[in-house]
């Protein structure tokens, strides 16, 4: 890490910067190619989010650790708010198409509160966390369950909220993004790992009833087309429904693109959604293999880099932070990724940074702008510290 | 804020953070290793695989409708032909959105015109509603999102106001129209959008713009008419309408054999019976799709063939002749007064040496409009009490079951019995006459019939006794009757028949009523079988009313023969020639002999016949439901000629005459049929 220590006098981390803005002509170069029409517009759209985005990562660079830790329970009474005020004054055309219930319409502008909900959340079990690791000096297995506990208050109501909308794919990201700062947090392997071996039973007694006894989990208040993901996403060539037809279409055009793609702008197999959720297939198709992988190596520079600033930081707040939002990127991508490949089930989750979308985006840059306030702020004298001495907030 | 803001002295346990640190990206590498593998199997390892599939084509085979067959009389007259019509046509892809339909009927509504008549309400909110489906989903209210399937569309459909529909243009209208065709087509089915009035101008038009209108194409559709008017209308039958499609009750053998939904199929009558000659091969086209399921070219492979053509057995000439004679005669039966109840007549006339049938004809008077109607069919699908008519199967039965031998004479006397009313010769009430069985079909006599049946039932007449007989002697005669196709289906190639209705109980006194044709019913037509039989020499010859089927010429004149019908011969009557003599002999005494029934109706004929007359005690049928079971008499004829040689047999049915009335306008009318069939000879 002493590399690391020479780039102390950078308050700019020009490194994430960097992953953002390759990120961005992905984005706008797919999107051009994939829109089904008004390419110029939508394109011009995403850049104008981007904009809006970067505008939004200066302002909250200039948040310093005291700041955000003061924020944390009003972003997280906001969020809830909104959260709460969308189930009444969901977007209706929305609801039809969808069946979601997360999208607010102002005009012709529409914002999901959820984006933005996930960068408050990451704050609120930040301080959370540490302030429960500053009060329990000598933690034991006792005052761990009391931070699990109190973790899962914070995580309950907006999850709640967030399973009423209906948006299965967001709950999964709250819950990652848990699960990552429970990992974090420091609480003992003696509860961690019962507790990974007990949710892994529960996966699969819950896959058991799922492909076994599905009017136990309906009763339960499960929906029906929650199955249907699992459906085509297990059996994708016997579905006829519309995801199945997605998958197939996906793989195929992922498939077909061989290892260095057919060429940009060239598309022939129709992918519903492609410049949305199903962007990659695009690329896949287009750039093939080595496309794929580039862009999935900028997604692994840009969280390589949001590691690398965590372990700069020294700070246990900051640590948290940066772990959440980690923890979010990743599984976006991985969820994205996975299932236009039909390595998971279908889930409308968008490719971070370069899927169409304004709330989406604007809702990661938020996340990146808490990141990059860290260097931005964090003082020289912290590094005189000993190198494994995190401190508090 | 309690917690301390400034740093700590150090800590004698060190920080968990950098471990765990590292473990998340340790597993942050591992998913995206897998990611990236399992990118390489699906792009490098079945990469291929998955190129052929996009790359692979599939072909769809589109049939296309070719002419019906023609139907034409013995004389080679078109009765019914088909008239071409020029088209537009669309196939449906098998992806293809309503969006996207409404795109090709918006521009297509550019080019023609359409009938706005048959566009109703329903079908502008259709296309309303696929046309705004956004600002339809903004009118749902929340319940009515959680709809699904044909709820949620109805739920749609009602948030169409008049207003909305009233904003829609002319030309919006002609795309509601050809909206509404293109979405009620099949997938891969060509449908007809315009097939009526379809102009030069507006084939041209569309020609032109193919390429840009997926799935539209110009073709030629028929339309059948009828040059003869409603000459034999209702046994020609009909087809079902492109709607209409193939009847749903044999739908899956219609499917099978490779039909089209909308293709159109005879429904009724000999369309339906002849289906498969008249059908013909469809043309078959090739299309070609990609794996989005869209068309990219389209080949004809087969060019179809035009269905083939029926020649009828009937002189359409003669048929219309027989038909004026039966408007005639029903006219005049009305305006006798001897005939209120009669609102039908029947004659069936047919070759008994082949069963082909000469003149169907039947006519009806529609009880609202008074309007006299063609009821052709109902010479094989109604049934009535026949009379005497049927005793020369009486006869040949009592000798089939050995009852009755040649030449044997019998009594005839009023039959008493305990408890009944007496039964009795209609000429001869009171008397003892012995007759032989020449002179009871001659004068029919009832007694000797009765007799008969008696006899065949193990029984004996003992006056003012019991009737004893044995019941079998029902089926017995259903039986003897059955060879002559009374009570039974006569075969003819027409779909639809009757096999009459059967008297309901078997006391022993109705066993007599049957020997004189006053139990059982029987059609027009299973008369007319039966007297051929006679006539023929015991022969039971299956009617038909198509001789040959016949292909079609280039010129598109009637073409060479493809299949000749032989007569179908059913049974043959178990009879001696000499006891089949007596009955024909009977038969002729009937016309030529002073007291036979119809000698007064004949006198002076030019033609030499044999028949048998028919009056047959019966109660009302027919429409008007506050009449049914009035007393009424049937009149009856059945007869052929020359009796030497025959050539056409006859059955003339004139149902529910007045109770009194006795034979007369049934034989008029024969002699009238028969006449007119040797003039046309001469």
């Amino acid at each position: 890490m002493s590399s690391n220590e020479s780039s102390q006098d950078s308050k700019i981390d020009y490194g994430i910067i960097l992953s953002l803005i390759m990120l961005c002509i992905v984005s706008l170069t797919s999107i051009y190619a994939a829109a089904p029409s008004n390419k110029l517009r939508l394109t011009l759209m995403q850049l104008a989010f981007y904009i809006v985005g970067a505008i939004a990562i200066i302002v909250i660079m200039q948040f310093d650790s005291e700041q955000l830790w003061k924020i944390a329970p009003y972003a997280y009474l906001l969020g809830i708010i909104l959260l709460i005020l969308v189930l009444i004054f969901y977007d209706r055309a929305t609801y039809a198409a969808s069946g979601g219930k997360s999208w607010f319409r102002f005009g012709s502008v529409s914002f999901q509160p959820s984006e933005v909900m996930k960068s408050a959340l990451i704050l609120m079990l930040a301080r959370v966390i540490t302030k429960h690791n500053s009060q329990n000096r000598m933690r034991n297995v006792k005052s761990d369950f009391i931070l699990l506990a109190k973790m899962a208050g914070v995580m309950f109501v907006p999850m709640l909220l967030i399973q009423l909308q209906g948006d299965l794919g967001t709950v999964l990201v709250f819950l990652a993004i848990a699960i990552g700062m429970v990992l974090m947090s420091g609480i003992t392997w003696k509860i961690l790992v019962p507790a990974f071996g007990s949710v892994a039973g529960v996966l699969g007694t819950a896959f058991y009833f799922v492909l076994y006894n599905r009017n136990f989990l309906i009763k339960l208040g499960f929906k029906n087309y929650q199955f249907d993901r699992i459906d085509s996403w297990l059996r994708p060539y016997s579905d006829t429904s519309s995801k199945g037809y997605q998958l197939v279409q996906s793989m195929k055009a992922i498939g077909s693109g061989k290892i260095s793609g057919k060429h940009y702008m060239v598309s022939e197999v129709h992918v519903p959604e492609r410049h949305t959720d199903f962007i990659f297939s695009s690329i896949g198709e287009s750039f093939g293999f080595i496309g794929g992988c580039v862009v999935l190596f900028l997604f692994f520079l840009l969280i390589y880099q949001l590691i690398r600033v965590c372990f700069d930081s020294k700070n246990e707040f900051y640590a948290y932070i940066c772990t959440g939002v980690i923890m979010m990127v990743l599984f976006h991508v991985l969820e994205n990724v996975g299932m236009t490949i039909g390595l998971l089930p279908i889930t409308g989750i968008p490719l971070p940074f370069v899927s169409y979308g304004g709330s989406s985006l604007l809702g990661n840059m938020i996340a990146i702008g808490m990141v990059m306030s860290m260097r931005y702020h964090h003082k020289s004298y912290m590094f005189s510290e000993q190198e494994r001495d995190f401190k508090r907030k | 804020m309690k917690e301390p803001k400034k740093k700590k002295g150090k800590k004698a346990k060190k920080s968990h953070i950098p471990f765990r640190l590292n473990l998340l990206f340790f597993f942050v590498f591992v998913f995206f290793a897998i990611l990236v593998m399992r990118l390489g199997v699906l792009q490098i390892v079945m990469g291929e695989e998955f190129e052929l599939q996009v790359k692979r084509t599939d072909k769809t085979t589109i049939t296309g409708s070719v002419p019906r067959g023609m139907i034409y009389d013995a004389q080679g007259k078109i009765l019914v032909g088909n008239d071409a019509m020029q088209a537009i046509t669309y196939t449906r892809g098998a992806t293809v959105s309503g969006e996207d339909m409404i795109k090709i009927s918006d521009s297509l509504s550019q080019f023609i015109t359409m009938d706005l008549e048959t566009v109703t309400e329903r079908d502008y909110k259709d296309f309303w509603t696929a046309k705004n489906s956004d600002k339809i989903t903004e009118r749902l209210s929340d319940s009515e999102k959680t709809l699904d399937g044909s709820e949620a569309y109805e739920a749609q459909l009602a948030k169409v106001t008049d207003a909305d529909l009233a904003t829609l243009t002319d030309q919006e209208k002609t795309s509601a129209a050809i909206y509404k065709r293109m979405n009620g087509a099949y997938a891969l089915t060509t449908t007809y959008i315009k097939n009526k009035d379809v102009t030069d101008t507006e084939i041209a038009e569309v020609s032109e713009r193919l390429a840009d209108l997926p799935g539209v194409g110009t073709a030629t559709d028929w339309v059948r008419n009828y040059p003869e008017g409603d000459l034999l209308k209702s046994i020609l039958g009909s087809v079902t309408s492109e709607k209409e499609g193939l009847p749903n009750d044999q739908l899956a053998g219609f499917l099978a054999k490779g039909y089209a939904r909308n293709d159109r199929v005879g429904k009724s009558y000999l369309e339906k019976q002849y289906e498969q000659v008249l059908s013909g091969t469809k043309s078959e086209s090739e299309s070609e799709t990609n794996a989005n399921g869209e068309v990219i070219k389209t080949l004809e492979k087969y060019k179809g063939e035009s269905g083939d053509n029926l020649v009828l057995t009937i002189d359409s000439n003669f048929q219309a002749k027989v038909d004026n004679l039966v408007i005639d005669y029903l006219k005049q039966a009305k305006s006798s007064g001897k005939y209120v109840l009669t609102d039908r007549l029947f004659v069936v006339a047919m070759n008994p040496q082949n069963g082909e049938i000469l003149a169907l004809s039947g006519k009806k008077i529609n009880q609202e409009t008074g309007e006299i109607e063609d009821y052709a069919i109902g010479t094989f699908t109604t049934a009535y009490g026949m009379g005497s008519a049927v005793k020369g199967a009486t006869v040949l039965s009592g000798y089939m079951d050995g009852a009755l031998n040649v030449g044997d004479t019998i009594v005839d006397e009023p039959l008493v019995f305990k408890g009944s009313a007496p039964k009795a010769s209609f000429f001869n009430r009171n008397g003892r006459i012995a007759i032989n069985d020449i002179d009871a079909l001659e004068r029919s006599s009832n007694v000797y019939m009765m007799k008969t049946v008696i006899k065949m039932g193990g029984g004996s007449y003992v006056p003012n006794g019991n009737l004893n007989i044995d019941l079998d002697v029902f089926s017995k005669l259903r039986n003897y009757f059955g060879e002559f196709g009374l009570g039974r289906k006569t075969g003819i190639d027409l779909p639809g028949e009757q096999i009459g209705v059967p008297g309901g109980s078997t006391e022993a006194g109705k066993a007599l009523d049957f020997a004189i044709g006053q139990y059982d019913s029987y059609t027009p037509l299973q008369m007319a079988q039966y007297v051929s039989t006679i006539a023929n020499g015991g022969y039971r010859i299956a009617p038909r009313v198509v001789k040959e089927v016949r292909g079609t010429n280039p010129d598109g004149s009637l073409g060479p023969v493809k299949t000749t019908f032989e007569p179908k011969i059913l049974n043959k009557l178990n009879v001696t020639p000499e006891e089949l003599n007596q009955v024909q002999q009977g038969f002729y005494n009937v016309a030529h002999r002073p007291l036979g029934t119809a000698y007064s109706s004949f006198v002076g004929a030019d033609f030499d016949l044999a028949a048998k007359t028919g009056t047959d005690e019966a109660f009302y049928d027919g429409e008007i439901d506050s009449l049914k079971g009035s007393p009424v008499t049937n009149v009856t004829f059945v007869g052929y000629a020359p009796s030497d040689n025959p050539e056409i047999a006859l059955s003339v049915v004139v149902p529910w005459a007045n109770q009194t009335t006795l034979s007369g306008i049934n034989n008029d009318l024969a002699r009238a049929v028969f006449e007119t069939y040797f003039q046309g000879k001469k």
